[in-house]
């Protein structure tokens, strides 16, 4: 008697709490705002349908006057504190193409899914947006993980991953365009850059999985082949929040620099712990790749105040075309919220899909790829075009100061957009680096 | 000798975060057998009441006053974790007593709910939280050895919550019915004890110090949806090394653990340090099951 | 004072008391016996609410209390002092009298400062015991300690399952005074489970033999020397 009462008593609560998570789990709404608007009706040029319904399998994504594109990120989990605002910039993207009539004539329809900071979640939806959404394109994924669980989706059923992310390069997928840097358009430059004007002596402090490990092996080479020294080489498992043991071992080491690849919630954590150790910027300059204008809301800017970091684009870049990013951002996001880096990226990436597909006239992944060869776009970041070799495309290195508004000051840049090398080909050093 | 002091110095914070996070699970495991898997997320409680005070102080309160909020904020984050610690027991903790298996799935359901909830309420990416400025900088011993304030504070502030602690197990007629139905249930119901009440405050009070520990936490650490999953496994590492029943336990198995991480690290990598005092651990149990301090009762057992 | 009526109770799926009846008049003391394992202990653990029955109803002091928790029933008068004891073993000596104090039923007295004097004046040996740990005592002290302890908050019933057994001699016949001291002062009935006639001989006044999960004999102190009593009794 007692033994039926319980099972009725905690089935009921338990697959509530089940529901309500996966509830908060998987977003399929069409946008994030109920402003966006919804797909509709008549095409503004009836020729450009025409030709589009021309062609020998027109692809289920596009139906009637819309045409379906996947957005796939973490919206929960630890890299949740990333990815929402990279949609966000993805929606917005979205939203004023269809304010300008869409791409081909068609209003773009937007399908999120939730990665969930797990990769092989990511890997799973990646498949459902392709094979059974059937879109067009996808924009998505952050670390390099999730993009490489996602790598063989694509690969196999022919899609088109839009990857917004810097990242460890030493990759070049026939299915992938990258809008984010590869390692000369960041980490390289940078490593130039403290060696000239900080020091020969470098710590390496990192998060425990794949691009803080690549980044340093590249570090590594760089340091050699430039007369640098390699004072320490530390990770932390993701996640990792004590630090104490750690910023005792950098006093040690008496490093000039401590090149920082950590990853999320323990950059929090180790920025405020080396400045209850005593330790300011000015006492030991740090260069950070993964802390950017939104990650630094998150930290406290009085931490960080006069640290250095690595991007290619800043929300103070001082280009028209920013000027209406950021207030078209804020206006429709929010006041108090930021841009960065692979917000902008990722804004970028859908606008440089609209041209490649208009200029190819088609949806069609071969046809796109084609024609996205050399697509010139005035992006926040400044100009940026897409390198037909390697499917990168060109930025501007651009180092900053962190200040105590919680804003990055730009020190240095690199002049014009570099050229994207994902796997060194152009540097000696760089020989013995794996592909 | 600076490096040893300031390491020393490192594995006994360390020792004191781990048994600030451990000590309200000590108590909803070690006393009453209930797997919470949502402890983590009482953590976060915590942390969030820190940061809504905060708040509040920022925008309603003159500047001068803003360094105040502090004390409030841990007063609030006990009182938020208890609240909503009392409101899962009586809701659900309390039909899975004795069940281990069904308490860890339904727990594990509920700190994703709370997880999600505190991603609606406050957004998903983390939030900061300005520590008081009397917490500011740190205790110079000598030159290179920093004793940083808040670390101190952490320190005292274990040291007052394992006084409370004491005072109410030992020393308080609540107190002592806990101990009552802790080591006979069964009996203790005999002689007048509601044992529902007494397993809705003593669960209620683990999950308060949770609070507390979250609050203290911001400090140093972040403040997110997802920091509960950050400790969670920690704290079941130090209440299942110590021994499941006794305080005294906990705190020595805090000790153990924080110091052997903080030697491990030095001496390796962070990645390495947290395997090898995991193996270490798992050695330890192979030689005594029950941990450091067990306590053998008839209601633990059974 | 005690009303059994025709109760069945058991462990699972076995029927341990099949329609067991009996009462207790108030200030009487009431002895249950019979051979092990006739269903005594799950008697009295259905009467303190340990156990649910399956049929049948339990009512004291006119209240049915068949559905009522085992400290709503303590709260309303019921002590019991469990075979094997049952004491608190970390709980030193004067705080598991205390504890015996949580039954009574006003708020002042439950957080009484004192240990409660009810308790101590029947056994006096416990006084120089006060702060010694309740698992440190031998046999004998823990079942003085136990009765001590469920005669704190004054109870008008007391449940005894086999007091004397496994106990030395001295201490057996201080059981035995107190409970004659108990009934001489009339204020609390007494449910005694014994397994000796010699003992509760001496010291009761109505008597129920079980056999098999049954009442199979009843009877008062003169009918006691029935042979049908030592035929239930002896193995």
């Amino acid at each position: 008697m007692r033994r039926r009462g319980w099972l009725k008593r905690w089935i009921v609560p338990f697959a509530l709490c089940l529901t309500l998570s996966a509830c908060g789990g998987s977003n399929n709404e069409g946008g994030a705002s109920p402003s966006s608007p919804e797909p509709s009706s008549p095409p503004a040029s009836p020729s450009a349908t025409a030709s589009a319904s021309g062609e020998a399998s027109p692809p289920a994504s596009e139906s009637g006057g819309a045409v379906k594109v996947g957005i796939i990120h973490s919206l929960s989990g630890t890299m949740a504190i990333s990815e929402v605002s990279v949609r966000d910039a993805e929606l917005l993207a979205i939203e004023e193409l269809n304010a300008k009539g869409g791409v081909l004539g068609k209003k773009i329809e937007p399908v999120v899914e939730d990665g969930a900071s797990d990769w092989p979640t990511f890997a799973e939806k990646a498949r459902k947006l392709l094979s059974e959404d059937k879109v067009a394109t996808v924009f998505g994924g952050w670390t390099s993980a999730s993009r490489k669980a996602m790598l063989p989706v694509f690969e196999e059923l022919n899609g088109l991953l839009w990857y917004p992310v810097q990242y460890e390069g030493m990759e070049m997928s026939p299915n992938i365009f990258y809008t984010g840097a590869t390692t000369n358009q960041q980490i390289v430059p940078a490593v130039d850059w403290l060696l000239e004007n900080k020091g020969k002596k470098v710590y390496l402090l990192g998060s425990d999985y794949v691009f803080p490990q690549t980044a340093n092996k590249i570090i590594k080479a760089q340091l050699k082949a430039k007369g640098g020294e390699l004072a320490g080489e530390e990770y932390t498992p993701l996640g990792h929040t004590d630090y104490s043991t750690i910023i005792a071992k950098i006093q040690a080491a008496k490093p000039d620099v401590v090149f920082n690849t950590l990853n999320g919630d323990s950059n929090v954590a180790f920025f405020k712990q080396l400045k209850d150790a005593g330790i300011s910027s000015k006492d030991l300059t740090t260069l950070s790749v993964s802390i950017a204008e939104e990650e630094a809301r998150g930290i406290g800017p009085e931490f960080l105040a006069g640290h250095l970091v690595a991007w290619n684009y800043y929300q103070t870049t001082d280009t028209p075309e920013n000027k209406t990013f950021v207030d078209s951002f804020k206006k429709k996001y929010g006041a108090d919220r930021v841009t960065d880096d692979p917000i902008e990226a990722g804004y970028v990436a859908v606008y440089l899909w609209a041209a490649a597909a208009e200029k190819a006239g088609s949806f069609d992944v071969a046809k796109v790829k084609e024609a996205a060869k050399g697509i010139e776009f005035n992006a926040p970041e400044g100009k940026v075009t897409i390198d037909g070799d390697n499917q990168h495309i060109y930025k501007t290195v651009r180092i900053g100061e962190l200040q105590a508004d919680g804003q990055i000051k730009e020190l240095w840049n690199s002049g014009s957009p570099v050229k994207p090398d994902p796997y060194l080909k152009t540097y000696d050093w760089a020989a013995g680096l794996g592909g | 000798m600076a490096l040893w002091l300031t390491q020393l110095f490192n594995g006994l914070s360390v020792s004191s975060i781990l048994l600030l996070i451990a000590l309200g699970l000590a108590i909803t495991f070690g006393l009453m057998r209930v797997i919470n898997m949502a402890h983590g997320e009482f953590i976060m409680i915590g942390a969030y009441s820190a940061y809504l005070v905060q708040k509040i102080f920022q925008s309603s309160l003159p500047q001068g006053w803003f360094d105040a909020y502090y004390p409030l904020a841990l007063l609030l984050a006990f009182a938020l974790a208890f609240a909503i610690g009392l409101l899962l027991e009586t809701a659900l903790i309390r039909f899975l007593y004795g069940r281990p298996l069904d308490s860890l799935l339904a727990t594990w359901g509920v700190g994703l709910v709370l997880q999600q909830l505190a991603r609606t309420i406050f957004g998903a990416p983390n939030v900061g939280v300005t520590s008081p400025s009397w917490l500011d900088g740190g205790l110079r011993i000598m030159t290179g050895v920093v004793f940083p304030y808040k670390r101190l504070f952490i320190l005292a502030l274990v040291a007052l919550v394992l006084l409370a602690m004491y005072l109410y197990i030992y020393r308080s007629d609540a107190g002592r019915r806990m101990r009552a139905v802790m080591q006979n249930r069964d009996m203790a119901a005999c002689l007048g004890i509601s044992t529902r009440r007494v397993d809705a405050v003593t669960f209620a009070i683990g999950s308060g110090i949770a609070g507390v520990a979250g609050c203290a936490l911001t400090l140093i650490g972040p403040i997110g949806p997802t920091i509960g999953t950050n400790y969670i496994v920690d704290a079941f590492m130090v209440v299942v090394l110590g021994g499941v029943g006794k305080l005294i336990g906990t705190a020595a198995g805090a000790l153990g653990i924080g110091m052997l991480n903080t030697l491990f690290e030095w001496g390796s990598t962070a990645s390495l340090g947290k395997v090898l005092v995991f193996l270490c651990i798992v050695a330890f149990l192979q030689w005594k099951p029950m941990g450091l301090f067990a306590v053998r009762s008839r209601s633990l057992d059974g | 004072m005690l009303s059994v009526r025709r109760l069945d109770a058991g462990y699972g799926e076995s029927v341990v008391l099949r329609g067991v009846s009996l009462d207790v008049e108030p200030g009487q003391v009431v002895c249950l016996m019979g051979r092990n394992g006739v269903g005594k202990t799950t008697l009295i653990r259905a009467v303190m609410g340990l156990l649910r029955p399956k049929g049948g109803s339990v009512a004291f002091k006119g209240e049915d209390v068949t559905r009522r928790s085992p400290g709503q029933r303590a709260r309303r008068g019921i002590g019991y002092v469990p075979q094997g004891r049952e004491i608190f073993p970390q709980l030193t000596v004067r705080e598991n009298l205390r504890i015996g104090l949580e039954a009574c039923a006003d708020r002042k007295s439950r957080a009484a400062k004192d240990v409660p004097a009810a308790a101590v004046e029947k056994f006096p040996a416990l006084q120089a015991m006060y702060g010694r740990r309740g698992g440190d005592l031998s046999g004998g002290q823990q079942q003085q300690l136990a009765f001590a302890r469920a005669l704190a908050a004054g109870p008008e019933l007391l449940l005894l399952d086999e007091p004397t057994e496994g106990i030395q001699p001295s201490i057996v016949e201080d059981i035995r005074d107190v409970i004659r001291s108990i009934r001489a002062e009339g204020k609390t009935a007494i449910l005694l489970v014994e397994q000796s006639l010699e003992f509760v001989r001496s010291v009761g006044d109505r008597f129920y033999i079980m056999e098999k999960g049954a009442v199979v004999w009843t009877g008062g102190k003169e009918e006691l020397d029935d042979p049908a009593v030592t035929r239930y009794l002896t193995v």
